[in-house]
């Protein structure tokens, strides 16, 4: 067989994030190739790479042996390069057949001059195309009416119809039943047998086993491995894409945790959260876990003040603890670090030093002046604490890595000498390095008698770090683990 | 030289004082005898302008968090009527100058709580407010002009050392005050940060609502403390010395280098352009030039400048983006020299 795409030494960063590092891939005449790794690994980066919609910032792209650019999708599809995404990128009121041939329609000349386009040249092309792939979609239909299964199989179609030589598809099993994924798997070998080439991107492990003929694994956007599927365990291919001790990235220190210091009793809010109890400890690192939108976020919002709810008592220090507004709570003690860097935690084009005073500039203003000695002290302080990577002080934030950003958010928070601190997923886009350190600070600021309440999508960061965790679900409360219950399949159990 | 000190030297400040430099040189030439060139007139150049200064320095704080005060100039009217009407009718000038002063403070206050408490667009809020306050303008009187010998007009024409007109002496103070304010204050510091991500400073325990109704407040305060250097300078004021004055104040601020999204500017950039926009006018006149010129020229800045910037900030933009990315790579780098990736366990 002989290599019809190949990329060699490709690089790719975003401000703050470094998504492709000496990244290579080889893609061979006829085979079916998987792209395996986690969220984030930069399996989506480099299609967008192949497919034009993002240009590498270094490496080259060959195609059939010759040294490529691809400066466009529309580029792409020239090049015979075509990718099927998971959502679909077909016009759902037009008609299958307008669809097919959706801007490079064959046309022909009427009277010598008048062009337009050939309707009967476009539905014999797309029937050949149809029988060709075994499928049975009725041209007039409009795409609006037909399903999932069917959307996909117009894309493939249509990626012919450009003479796509290479195909790049996306989780196309995520969304299909059994049945539906048995047709695909037909029409891939369908394909395949006519010497296409395709890019397999699953989770499925069991997918990936069926149907590929080789694997490329990928982590923090560096190239792994590539092996033929017949060489590797299961076993093998999920260590290569971890690729990490879990001890190092959880580093938990043992605690002596304190008396209770705050209360939450049956706490409600319409339709949002309903009759929440618990309590945290001093000293205690208390997980929250759940599904985006199983009211996490709302909850940690209603006990510091960002949102009101209607009833039920929190209590901090055997004192009420009923905040009127988010000051308050910074005033108390309560602190929280929200889950949207961006949008709620930081000013990006500000610089660190604002940022990291802004919460407490209040209490190092006199007649709100600022006293700027007092300012750099406390800056100073957690630059050192958190290890923030930057120049100085007044460098902007959005030109600060992922990781350094979180920092300054977490020192952020310490500024305001929280006792009890609220993370909000709070490794949530941060490369894996920056997460261990994120990790190691929490630890020690739990070492040191803050209790830290971790709300987290992060399963293994929550196993590792907590040691106690709740399990919320439609904004209510269904059960709390101790440390040593702990395990992933409870915990999803529990959620779902 | 690097370039990091290249563009220091080139900030947007000093290109707006090489124009000022630029423009009265420009004048100097073209209206000749001396009649520009001369200490007097130039200083002077400023007496006009101080009014819109006065209200450009709290309109730069308002934009700055990407707001906007459209009523400024039928406020500053509005409150000037009551004024003259008080003075006419008690002749004391105290009072009517407290009652003009509180007037302000009022109807600026009415812009602060519409735009701190509900989501109406400042732009859409004070354009409604501005409907009040021209209705109070045109209720008062169509033109009011009064006879000149008061503590107002001794202060709005008279010169400090015989030489320094009052009115700039003024500007300087005002200036002086709302820059420290800006650069030493908190609330200084909100202000950029509402103007970049106001939801940011709420979530630092910031009370949003409080410094909008503040800034709101203090200009329609500048405002009214505005109109009495008008009649001060002038001795009359009538119900269209309002029509283009928002757009003149605005003017001033954009010319400034505040950005209209927020988060950007400064109250020396303010000031510079005030100078700019006062010798502009003061030149235009001198040449015998009508004010409709004054007002196409006027808009032309406006609008160039807003250009100018939305330029430069998408500039501004792309240089930061390549910094970040070259700077990531560069530690990244550094990060891998200094610790190798541990191999892969399989």
């Amino acid at each position: 067989m002989s290599t019809i795409l190949k990329l060699e030494n490709i690089h790719k960063s975003f401000p703050g994030v470094r998504a492709l590092y000496n990244m290579q891939i080889e893609l061979e005449k006829g085979e079916l190739h998987a792209v395996c790794g986690e969220n984030g690994a930069g399996k989506s980066t480099l299609m967008k790479v192949i497919t034009g919609v993002y240009k590498a910032d270094k490496g080259d792209i060959y195609l059939n042996g010759e040294k490529i650019t691809i400066k466009e999708p529309n580029d792409a599809y020239g090049k015979g390069i075509a990718i099927i995404f998971q959502e679909t990128s077909l016009f759902k009121d037009l008609t299958v057949l307008e669809n097919l041939f959706m801007g490079h329609e064959p046309t022909r000349k009427t009277l010598g001059f008048v062009n337009h386009i050939d309707y009967p040249a476009m539905i014999k092309k797309a029937k050949e195309i149809f029988a060709f792939l075994g499928i049975d979609i009725p041209l007039d239909a409009k795409v609006d009416s037909l399903g999932v299964a069917s959307k996909q199989m117009v894309e493939i179609a249509k990626a012919l119809t450009y003479g796509a030589k290479i195909l790049i598809l996306d989780e196309p099993t995520a969304a299909l039943t059994n049945k539906e994924v048995r047709a695909l798997f037909d029409t891939i070998a369908r394909l395949k047998k006519d010497g296409i080439s395709m890019l397999y991107i699953s989770h499925r492990m069991e997918e990936i086993f069926e149907i590929a003929d080789r694997v490329t694994v990928i982590r923090d956007g560096e190239f792994v491995k590539t092996a033929n599927i017949g060489d590797v365990t299961e076993k093998q291919l999920i260590a290569w894409m971890v690729g990490r001790e879990m001890d190092d990235l959880y580093p938990k220190v043992e605690v002596q945790i304190g008396k209770p210091i705050l209360k939450v009793e049956h706490l409600s809010k319409r339709n949002v959260l309903s009759d929440i109890s618990f309590e945290v400890k001093q000293g205690e690192i208390f997980g929250i876990a759940g599904l985006a939108g199983a009211g996490r976020t709302e909850l940690a919002e209603c006990i510091c003040g960002l949102m009101k709810h209607e009833e039920g008592n929190v209590s901090f220090l055997d004192q009420p603890f009923n905040v009127k507004s988010y000051r308050e709570a910074i005033d108390k003690g309560v602190v929280y670090v929200s889950e949207d860097r961006k949008k709620y935690g930081l000013i990006v084009p500000m610089t660190i030093k604002e940022n990291m005073t802004l919460s407490v500039l209040y209490k190092i203003s006199k007649m709100s002046f600022v006293n700027f000695k007092k300012e750099k002290g406390i800056i100073g302080d957690y630059m050192r604490k958190l290890g923030v990577k930057a120049p100085n002080e007044d460098f902007i934030v959005d030109n600060l890595s992922g990781g350094n950003q979180q920092k300054v958010l977490v020192a952020k928070a310490l500024a305001a000498a929280p006792k009890i601190l609220i993370l909000d997923e709070p490794t949530r886009g941060v490369d894996v390095g920056a997460k261990a350190e994120i990790h190691r600070i929490i630890s020690n600021l739990a070492k040191e008698g803050m209790s830290i309440i971790m709300i987290s999508s992060d399963m293994p960061e929550l196993l590792g770090m907590s040691d106690r965790l709740m399990v919320v679900k439609h904004g209510k409360k269904i059960g709390e683990l101790e440390r040593s219950d702990f395990s992933q399949e409870k915990v999803l159990e529990m959620a779902l | 030289m690097n370039k990091e000190k290249l563009k220091k030297i080139f900030s947007y400040n000093v290109i707006l004082t090489l124009i000022l430099i630029g423009l009265i040189i420009m004048f100097g030439i073209l209206i000749p005898k001396g009649r520009f060139f001369h200490p007097s007139i130039l200083l002077g150049t400023t007496t006009d302008i101080v009014y819109l200064g006065i209200m450009a320095f709290p309109m730069t704080f308002i934009i700055l968090t990407s707001g906007i005060d459209l009523s400024v100039g039928f406020l500053m009217t509005s409150t000037a009527m009551l004024f003259s009407t008080i003075y006419q009718a008690t002749g004391n000038i105290f009072i009517a100058m407290l009652v003009a002063l509180a007037a302000g403070l009022v109807f600026g206050a009415l812009n602060g709580i519409i735009v701190a408490n509900t989501k109406i667009p400042p732009f859409i809020a004070t354009l409604g407010t501005m409907s009040i306050f021209q209705g109070i303008t045109w209720f008062i009187g169509n033109s009011h002009s009064y006879a000149s010998g008061n503590i107002l007009v001794d202060i709005g024409n008279g010169k400090l050392f015989g030489i320094i007109p009052n009115q700039l002496v003024i500007l300087i103070v005002v200036f002086v005050i709302f820059d420290i304010l800006h650069e030493r204050s908190s609330i200084g510091r909100y202000l950029h940060g509402i103007g970049y991500n106001e939801e940011a400073v709420e979530f630092s325990g910031v009370s949003i609502k409080r410094i909008k109704f503040i800034i709101y407040t203090l200009c329609g305060l500048m405002c009214a403390l505005a109109g009495l250097l008008f009649l001060g300078r002038s001795f009359e004021i009538n119900s269209t010395t309002a029509m283009n004055l928002n757009i003149e104040v605005i003017t001033l601020v954009v010319l400034g280098g505040t950005s209209t999204a927020g988060g950007v500017g400064s109250m020396r950039g303010t000031l510079i352009a005030t100078l700019i926009i006062g010798v502009l006018k003061k030149g235009l006149s001198l040449m015998g030039m009508s004010g409709d010129v004054y007002n196409f020229i006027l808009g032309a800045v406006l609008v160039a400048s807003l250009i100018a910037f939305a330029y430069l900030e998408k500039r501004k933009k792309i240089a930061s983006r390549n910094m970040a990315i070259k700077n990531l790579n560069d530690s990244m780098d550094k990060a891998e020299e200094e610790t190798p990736v541990s191999a892969v366990k399989s």
